[in-house]
């Protein structure tokens, strides 16, 4: 009796443990580190945004052109937005703490340097584009790596989810516990069919078939979330992490581009960066090409082809900028920059639009899969402890009629 | 019967491991994706060009004289064969460096949307007498610190960026005759009590980085706390910051300081004076006798007064043009 009581409950142990670990582990991927690599991904692509928008907004000199305001506006509204929803999420003490802290304290002299900028901009005074400058400066130099960091704690939290959410440590953990009451319980069914002679004793078999179900159940519970967590990941949150990746770093490459040309030669330093940056994002053997493959093994493989195809155009249109400006045709490289259609910002558009609508599907996928991980072990726990009770009351039950008999 | 407790026993193992490998076989995770991206994103901003290396202090007599011009000027499209003259001709323009922030020197006119000023105009002489238009010109944006590399690399075939003439500069390119005649001086926010470097003790005083101010000012007798820039302007935003309590540098730049800020005063004696050449790359002296008789043409037909009452008329009164001396 007492072996069984011990039995029930190390197995109820085990088992709820086991499949609570994992349920926490997908509720994380799900709710939290999910949606905070999101939102930190948001932000560090706002961010980067209204840097090159920034950087090519004086390139017409004078008055600003309205759509490229607003957009700079947009992406400073969006990028305060998701702070303080991380701020909230991510409390103060950790890295990610001082990150989004440090953020929040420059975002405003950011902008007020490119207010400066502007005003001006607006008299024809020279020192706008020293103010210009400055920004860019602290954008690049402190606010970006600071997104940058924020960004990468939450995507080794994400990592770390996943890891414990499919761990052999919680199947081995929920067999282990299975094993361990049916093995107590068929034992003594044994025992007893032995010494009474009675092979039957139906209260202990049904709490034997009832364990056997629960089982079943749990393994094939773990094995659908573990699969679901699987597919939340790599047809899910790698290309989330691999487009962003991507759309960050040609954001960069555009301001590279804008700042160069509002150097006119004094931007060696700007066109060298963009030149490195084409090569690391490069779709045969760069990011875009990691990022077609992911994209391949979720389904979808026409993004790839169209992430090339945005990207080679991109490229051709700076190159053109680029030759006039080794002749010193600096209006006719802005001209063709900014103003004409088919520019070479209406080109960097069309590619960040591309990979950001790729960002969205990748995590819409994300968000389907997460979901079923976390109601593949919805009731698990309490079926669990239930069923494991029941279970033991009914081999005590059949023990007892059997002791009974006995007497 | 003795058996039946094993084997059910060791059929139930069985099974559960069975379900394990199965299960642990699929679904594992992995952080390659993440190791990807995150590496992407540390990608390193490109190197930078050094500036160029402060140059050893050296003596050589009179830095402001140059080179004879030779007779008169050649007609315009017709250089001379194998002169420099003769290569930018062949080329199409000529490829000048100059400043874009120097507001009524070389500064970007966004209303016009082209480089302008002082030295642009000079420039465009010099570009008129060898193609009869003045428009058949390059204007590249130079830092401080890269202009005179850019003339020794062959980069640019002249600069004009209130480069002064010294004894210092001599030994790394050749230079034109005086086109202007400047004088270090201070400038410091209206509201402030200073008058000059001697009352800046231990206050931080800004310049740009290679310039002739930045080397005067670290020898200032009431050792002010230099704070070099890459860029001339920034200066001026580190003076409406805050950051510095005065910028030194030469009364023309700072004459274009007040012009973007009136609550600015220049103050001060003048530290030294800081005679104007334009900067070409040795190994070409009959360009730069060329360009000393662009300027002494200049000087005689009064282009070098309209010039200057153009764009400095509103704010000091036009002098004669400085004198060229000429050793050779």
């Amino acid at each position: 009796m007492v072996l069984v009581a011990v039995a029930a409950v190390g197995a109820a142990l085990l088992m709820a443990g086991a499949v609570g670990s994992r349920q926490r582990a997908a509720n994380a991927v799900a709710t939290q580190s999910g949606p905070l690599l999101v939102q930190a991904d948001e932000l560090y692509a706002s961010l980067a945004d209204a840097d090159a928008t920034a950087a090519t907004t004086f390139l017409t000199g004078g008055q600003e052109p309205p759509a490229r305001r607003r957009r700079y506006l947009q992406d400073l509204r969006s990028a305060s937005a998701r702070l303080s929803n991380l701020a909230r999420e991510v409390g103060d003490s950790s890295d990610a703490g001082a990150a989004v802290s440090q953020i929040a304290t420059l975002l405003p002299v950011y902008s007020g340097s490119i207010e400066a900028a502007r005003a001006n901009n607006r008299q024809g005074f020279p020192i706008g584009a020293a103010y210009l400058r400055e920004a860019s400066d602290v954008m690049r130099g402190r606010i970006l790596p600071a997104a940058g960091r924020l960004y990468a704690f939450e995507a080794q939290k994400l990592g770390d989810s996943y890891k414990s959410g499919t761990s052999w440590n919680g199947i081995v953990a929920f067999g282990a516990g299975a094993v361990l009451i049916l093995a107590v319980l068929i034992a003594i069914q044994v025992a007893l069919a032995r010494r009474m002679r009675r092979n039957l004793n139906i209260p202990m078999a049904v709490a034997t078939v009832l364990l056997i179900g629960l089982a079943a159940w749990g393994l094939a519970a773990m094995a659908t979330e573990q699969r679901a967590l699987g597919d939340a990941q790599r047809k899910g949150s790698d290309s989330v992490e691999v487009l962003s990746a991507a759309r960050i770093l040609s954001l960069r490459a555009q301001a590279d581009e804008g700042l160069a040309l509002v150097a006119r030669g004094g931007g060696g330093q700007n066109l060298a960066e963009f030149d490195l940056i084409m090569r690391r994002l490069r779709p045969d053997g760069g990011l875009l090409g990691e990022a077609a493959r992911l994209a391949e093994r979720a389904g979808s493989a026409e993004e790839g082809a169209s992430t090339a195809t945005a990207f080679a155009s991109y490229r051709a249109a700076h190159g053109r900028v680029a030759a006039l400006q080794d002749q010193g045709r600096y209006a006719d490289a802005v001209r063709l920059a900014v103003a004409v259609p088919g520019s070479e910002s209406a080109r960097a558009a069309r590619l960040d639009a591309t990979l950001a609508a790729q960002v969205a599907a990748a995590q819409k996928r994300f968000e389907r899969a997460a979901s079923r991980a976390t109601s593949a072990l919805s009731g698990l726990r309490i079926a669990i402890i239930l069923i494991v009770a029941v279970s033991a009351l009914l081999a005590l039950a059949g023990l007892q009629l059997r002791m009974n008999e006995y007497r | 019967m003795r058996r039946l407790p094993a084997c059910a026993l060791v059929t139930t193992i069985v099974a559960a491991t069975t379900a394990v490998a199965v299960l642990a076989g699929c679904g594992s995770s992995s952080d390659r994706a993440l190791r990807t991206s995150l590496s992407a994103l540390a990608t390193p901003p490109a190197a930078s060009t050094p500036a160029a290396p402060p140059a050893a202090p050296v003596r050589c007599g009179d830095p402001t004289a140059s080179l004879r011009p030779a007779g008169g000027l050649p007609p315009p499209r017709r250089m001379p064969a194998g002169s420099y003259m003769a290569r930018i001709q062949k080329r199409g323009r000529l490829v000048a460096g100059v400043d874009q922030n120097t507001l009524l020197f070389a500064y970007f006119n966004p209303a016009t949307r082209r480089i302008e000023g002082f030295e642009v105009d000079v420039l465009r002489e010099v570009a008129r007498a060898i193609f009869g238009n003045p428009d058949a010109i390059e204007l590249r944006a130079v830092t401080t610190a890269q202009r005179i590399p850019e003339v020794q690399s062959g980069a640019v075939d002249v600069v004009a960026d209130a480069v002064t003439v010294n004894c210092e500069r001599r030994r790394l390119v050749d230079f034109s005759s005086v086109y202007f005649a400047a004088a270090q001086r201070v400038l410091v926010p209206a509201a402030s009590r200073a008058r000059g470097l001697a009352d800046l003790h231990g206050r931080r005083v800004c310049a740009t980085r290679s310039s002739t101010s930045l080397a005067r000012l670290e020898r200032a007798p009431s050792h002010p706390t230099p704070y070099a820039v890459a860029q001339r302007t920034d200066c001026l935003v580190a003076l409406q910051e805050g950051r510095v309590a005065a910028i030194t540098s030469d009364d023309a730049i700072l004459l274009g300081f007040k012009a973007q800020d009136p609550a600015t005063r220049i103050v001060g004696p003048r530290l030294g004076d800081e005679p104007y050449g334009m900067a070409i790359a040795k190994g070409h002296p009959e360009f730069v006798r060329f360009v000393n008789g662009v300027l002494q043409r200049m000087r005689q037909d009064g282009t070098w007064r309209a010039i200057h009452r153009r764009w400095l008329g509103p704010f000091a009164p036009t002098p004669a043009p400085p004198e060229a001396r000429y050793a050779g």
